[in-house]
C-alpha cells in the first residue's frame, strides 16, 4: 500500500484549471434580477399546488412540477434570521474578509429562506429570530448580490 | 369562431395586415396561404410593402402554404406553443418555398389579445465569468523523466515489454498489453511529418483561460527510431503552416512528409513548451 | 430474485496530505495491480473483468471529461469504461445493476481524488453552487455545513464536547489503519481548544484534505465464489437526492439521509436497522456529521447522538472503525472508502482494526451542500 518508489524524476508543475463561461439566468432569473436591480423589489413564485413562496424564483415547483413561470409574486426586503454561521477561513472564492457571516433569513411573505451576508453587527451578537432589513447595492452585478448584505433592523 | 387559449382565431387573422410591417416589406412580393382546417382559408398577398388578406379557396398559386389546425395556430402567435416543436410533431407543416415563409412571419408585429397591452421585452440577464482555480500538477516518476529528459533537449519514449511500441509521452503502460512499460529509449528529436490539424478556431486554454493565436498547426510527427503510428503530438512553426507537406502509409505505400526539426526554448524547464514547435529541416 | 452480486477484492492506497510524487494515473495502478492480483483476472475479452467504472471529478482533476485520460490504467482500453461524476459508493451501485442486469458478470470499481493538487477544496466545492444566487455570497461545502452544523446542534443534544471525542476517536482509530497514516492524533482539549472554522464547526471538526485512490472487483455470484474464498455480498442499496437550495430543506431533518436508508433497508429485508449491524461506516466529513448520520440512519434515537457519543456508542456499535473520513479520505471517495472498510472487516481482512466475527456491514456516502445527496449500501457475508 505504501508507495515507497525511486521518487527522484518526480517533480509538479504550476498551472490552472481557467475556464471562460457565459452563464444565462433564465426567463425567470433574469426577471428576478432586473426587478432586484431597477425596482430594488425582491420576488418569489408561488405555487398554488402547495402554497409555498419560493425565493429565489424558478420556473418549476420541484415537489408538485408545476410550471411556476408566471405566478410572482413580492416578498418583503425585511425578515428575519432562521440560522447562521460565521465563516473565518480565508479563501480566494469569499466576498468578504473572513471573519463574516452567511446567514440564512426568511424575507416576509416568503416560504424558502435565502443565504446571505449579514453585516452592521459583531459576528458574536447575531441571533436566531433577529430582525434585518436588505441594503441594496449600488452598483450592479446581475446577481443576488444587487442585494449588498442584510443589517439588522427594528422588529 | 372557435376560440383558443380564449382567442378568437378570427381576430389573430384579421389583424396581420394592420400587424405588418411595412417599412421592413420592401422588395417582397407574393402569396402566402394559411390553412386552418375547419377554420378556414386564407391568401396574404404581398406587393409593393403592403399586405392584403382575404379568404381564398384555392392556394395553388401561393409561395408557400402553411398547414395547421386552428389551436396551434393561436398557441404559436400567443407564444403558448413552440413553432419548432409543432414541426417536429407535424401538427405544422409548410409547403413550398419554406425560406421565404420564413422572412414573411418575421414581418409580423407580435398578436396582442384584444385589451392587452404589449409588456416590455424581458431584458436577458447573461453573466460572464473564468472561472480560475490555481493547480500543482505531480508529473510522477514516468512523466518526470520524460520531462527532464527535454530539459536536456532529449525526446525520450517507453517501449512495451511484450509487443515493442514506443509511447512518446510515455504511459506508465502498454495500454494494449496491459503491461508495466520498462524500457526507455530516445527518439528522434528529428523526424517526418504525417498529420497536420490546421486550427482556424481554438478552444480557451484551461492552463491561461485565454484563447491562443490561429490559425496554428497541431501535427503528428513519426521521430526518427518511430515506426507506424507511434507520432508524437506538437506545434509546427506558425510561419510554415502552408509549405509542410503531410506523408501517409496507405496499402503499404510509403509516402514521405516534410523533415522536421524541434525548435528548443532558451529556457528550459522540464515541461512540453521546451520544445517551441518543430520546423522544416530545410 | 436477481442474482446476488459480491464485492471479492479491496485495495486502496494511503490517504496523505500530499502525494506530490504522483499523478492520478500512478496512485490508480498502485489500486489496480493488487485487485487483479487478489482474484487472478485479467481484461481479456471473453473471460476478463466485463467493465470499469471510474470514479472521478473534473474539477478536483482540473480536466474535463477526467476519466479519459485513465482508460488504459483501468484496463479500459478499447473496452467498456463508464464513470461515475458524483461520490464514489454510486459506482458500486452502477456495478450492481449493471451485474443484476446480466449485462457484465464482473466489473472493476476504481476511485482517484487529489485534493491537494487544487489550491483549496473550498473553491473546488464553491463551483457546486449557481452563479446568480449562491455563489456570489460565497457558499461552499464547509460553510453549507456550518449552517447545518447551526441547525442540528440547535435541536439536538450534541455539544462542542461531544464532537471533541468524536474527532479524538477518530484519530486513535486511524492509528489502527494503514492506510491513514497521518491522520492527527488529537486529545479532546486539543479539539477544543482549535480555532472555529464555521461556527460552530472548529478546525479540527473538519476531515483533512488528502490524496489517495480505492477500487474494488465486483462480481455476480458464481464467478465471485470461484475467484474469493469470502465474498462480501451486496443486499441493499438506496440513495436519495435533496433540494439543491439551502432555504429549500429543514437541514437538520436528515430527510434524505431517512429515505436512502429506508430504501436500502427494504432491499436489504431489514424491518428494524437497530443492532442489526456488527459493523457501520459512515461519511463524517465533519464531526457533527457522525452522531446526526447516526440518527438519519435510525441507528441513534433523533436528538440523542450527544448522549450516544458520551455513553460509549460509536465503540459499542464499531462505527467508523477505520477512523473515516476524519482520518482522510478525498471528498469524491468518501463514501466508496467506508464500504471498502466495510468488505474488508466482513472479509476478516482489517488487521488490528478488526472486529471480531463480523457479518453484517452498512456503509454511508454523502456529497453535495450540507447532506444534499446521501447514499446507503448493505453488505453481508455468508
Amino acid at each position: 500500500m505504501q508507495s515507497d518508489f525511486d521518487t527522484s524524476d518526480c517533480y509538479t508543475i504550476e498551472g490552472k484549471l481557467a475556464l471562460p463561461y457565459t452563464y444565462f439566468a433564465g426567463r425567470v432569473g433574469s426577471r428576478f434580477i432586473t426587478t432586484l436591480r431597477d425596482q430594488h423589489k425582491i420576488m418569489g413564485v408561488r405555487c398554488a399546488a402547495c402554497d409555498t413562496v419560493f425565493v429565489p424564483p424558478r420556473q418549476t415547483c420541484e415537489r408538485c412540477l408545476g410550471d411556476l413561470t408566471d405566478s410572482w409574486c413580492e416578498v418583503g426586503s425585511r425578515g428575519r434570521v432562521v440560522n447562521f454561521t460565521v465563516v473565518r477561513y480565508p479563501d480566494r472564492h469569499l466576498p468578504r474578509p473572513v471573519p463574516f457571516v452567511l446567514a440564512m433569513i426568511l424575507l416576509e411573505g416568503a416560504d424558502t429562506p435565502i443565504v446571505h451576508l449579514l453585516e452592521g453587527i459583531p459576528p458574536e451578537q447575531v441571533a436566531v429570530d433577529m430582525a434585518v432589513e436588505a441594503v441594496f447595492a449600488e452598483t450592479t452585478t446581475n446577481t443576488i448580490r444587487d442585494i449588498d448584505h442584510f443589517k439588522p433592523c427594528d422588529a | 369562431m372557435t376560440t383558443y387559449f380564449g382567442v378568437d382565431v378570427a381576430d389573430v387573422i384579421e389583424t396581420m395586415p394592420s400587424r405588418f410591417r411595412k417599412e421592413a416589406a420592401a422588395g417582397i412580393a407574393g402569396s402566402f396561404g394559411y390553412d386552418l382546417g375547419e377554420a378556414g382559408r386564407w391568401r396574404l398577398a404581398v406587393r409593393d410593402g403592403d399586405a392584403a388578406l382575404a379568404p381564398a379557396e384555392d392556394l395553388d398559386d401561393c409561395l408557400a402554404v402553411v398547414a395547421t389546425d386552428p389551436q396551434t395556430f393561436v398557441g404559436i402567435q400567443l407564444g403558448k406553443i413552440d413553432a419548432t416543436e409543432a414541426m417536429a410533431l407535424q401538427k405544422l407543416t409548410v409547403a413550398g418555398d419554406r425560406g421565404a415563409f420564413g422572412s414573411i412571419t418575421r414581418l409580423f408585429q407580435k398578436y396582442l389579445p384584444p385589451g392587452e397591452e404589449a409588456l416590455p421585452e424581458t431584458e436577458l440577464v447573461v453573466l460572464k465569468q473564468t472561472i480560475s482555480v490555481d493547480q500543482t500538477f505531480a508529473t510522477g516518476p514516468v512523466m518526470g523523466r520524460f520531462l527532464k529528459g527535454l530539459k536536456e533537449k532529449k525526446i525520450l519514449a517507453m517501449r512495451c515489454p511484450v509487443c515493442g511500441r514506443l509511447q512518446s509521452p510515455p504511459r506508465e503502460i502498454c495500454a494494449v498489453c496491459r503491461v508495466r512499460n520498462t524500457e526507455w529509449v530516445e527518439i528522434g528529436p528529428k523526424g517526418e511529418m504525417r498529420m497536420l490539424e490546421y486550427v482556424y478556431y481554438a478552444s480557451p486554454d484551461p492552463l491561461t483561460g485565454e484563447t491562443r493565436e490561429t490559425p496554428y498547426g497541431a501535427i503528428g510527427v513519426l521521430l526518427d527510431g518511430c515506426r507506424d503510428e507511434e507520432v508524437f503530438w506538437h506545434l509546427l512553426n506558425p510561419a510554415q503552416l502552408d509549405r509542410v507537406q503531410m506523408g501517409s502509409v496507405i496499402d503499404g505505400q510509403v509516402r514521405h512528409g516534410s523533415r522536421l526539426r524541434p525548435v528548443w526554448a532558451e529556457n528550459r524547464t522540464g515541461s512540453i513548451d521546451d520544445i517551441q514547435y518543430f520546423e522544416l529541416d530545410d | 430474485m436477481a442474482r446476488r452480486v459480491g464485492i471479492c477484492a479491496v485495495a486502496q492506497t494511503t490517504y496523505q496530505r500530499d502525494k506530490w510524487h504522483e499523478r492520478f494515473q500512478g496512485m490508480a495502478l498502485e489500486v489496480l495491480e493488487p485487485l487483479l492480483a487478489q482474484t487472478g483476472l485479467d481484461f481479456s475479452e471473453d473471460k476478463g473483468i466485463g467493465m470499469s467504472i471510474s470514479v472521478s471529478d473534473d474539477i478536483f482533476d482540473a480536466r474535463t471529461i477526467s476519466d479519459n485520460g485513465m482508460t488504459d490504467v483501468l484496463g479500459a482500453h478499447m473496452r467498456c469504461e463508464e464513470k461515475i461524476a458524483q461520490e464514489g459508493i454510486q459506482a458500486l451501485y452502477y456495478g450492481l445493476a449493471a451485474i443484476q442486469g446480466g449485462h457484465v458478470d464482473t466489473a472493476l470499481v476504481l476511485g482517484h481524488c487529489k485534493e491537494s493538487q487544487g489550491q483549496s477544496r473550498n473553491m473546488v466545492t464553491h463551483m457546486a453552487f449557481d452563479p446568480f444566487y449562491t455563489r456570489p455570497v460565497g457558499l461552499d461545502f464547509t460553510a453549507a455545513a456550518g449552517l447545518q452544523a447551526q441547525a442540528y446542534a440547535d435541536r439536538s443534544d450534541v455539544g462542542d464536547t461531544h464532537l471533541a471525542d468524536i474527532v479524538a476517536r477518530a484519530g486513535r482509530m486511524a492509528q489502527l489503519n494503514p492506510a491513514t497514516p497521518e491522520a492527527p492524533v488529537l486529545t479532546r482539549e486539543e479539539v477544543l481548544a482549535s480555532p472555529m472554522l464555521a461556527d460552530p464547526i472548529r478546525a479540527h471538526h473538519a476531515y483533512p484534505v488528502s490524496d489517495g485512490a480505492v477500487g474494488m472487483i465486483l462480481a455476480a455470484e458464481e464467478t465471485a465464489l470461484a475467484i474469493c474464498d469470502h465474498p462480501v455480498w451486496i443486499t441493499g442499496v438506496g440513495n436519495c437526492m435533496d433540494s439543491f437550495f439551502l432555504g429549500d430543506r429543514d437541514l437538520a431533518s436528515n430527510f434524505a439521509l431517512k429515505q436512502a436508508a429506508a430504501r436500502a433497508y427494504q432491499r436489504a429485508g431489514i424491518d428494524q436497522p437497530r443492532d442489526r449491524f456488527d459493523v457501520v461506516e459512515v461519511s463524517d466529513q465533519f464531526a457533527y456529521q457522525q452522531p446526526m448520520w447516526m440518527e438519519g440512519l435510525g441507528l441513534v434515537d433523533e436528538g440523542c447522538g450527544g448522549a450516544w457519543i458520551a455513553g460509549g456508542g460509536p465503540d459499542a456499535m464499531n462505527v467508523n472503525r477505520s477512523g473515516g473520513m476524519l482520518a482522510g479520505n478525498p471528498l469524491i471517495l468518501g463514501g466508496l472508502v467506508r464500504a471498502a472498510e466495510v468488505a474488508l472487516q466482513l472479509m476478516g481482512l482489517a488487521g488490528e482494526r478488526q472486529v471480531a466475527d463480523a457479518r453484517r456491514g452498512l456503509a454511508h456516502g454523502v456529497m453535495g451542500p450540507a447532506g444534499q445527496f446521501h447514499s446507503v449500501a448493505i453488505l453481508e457475508r455468508d
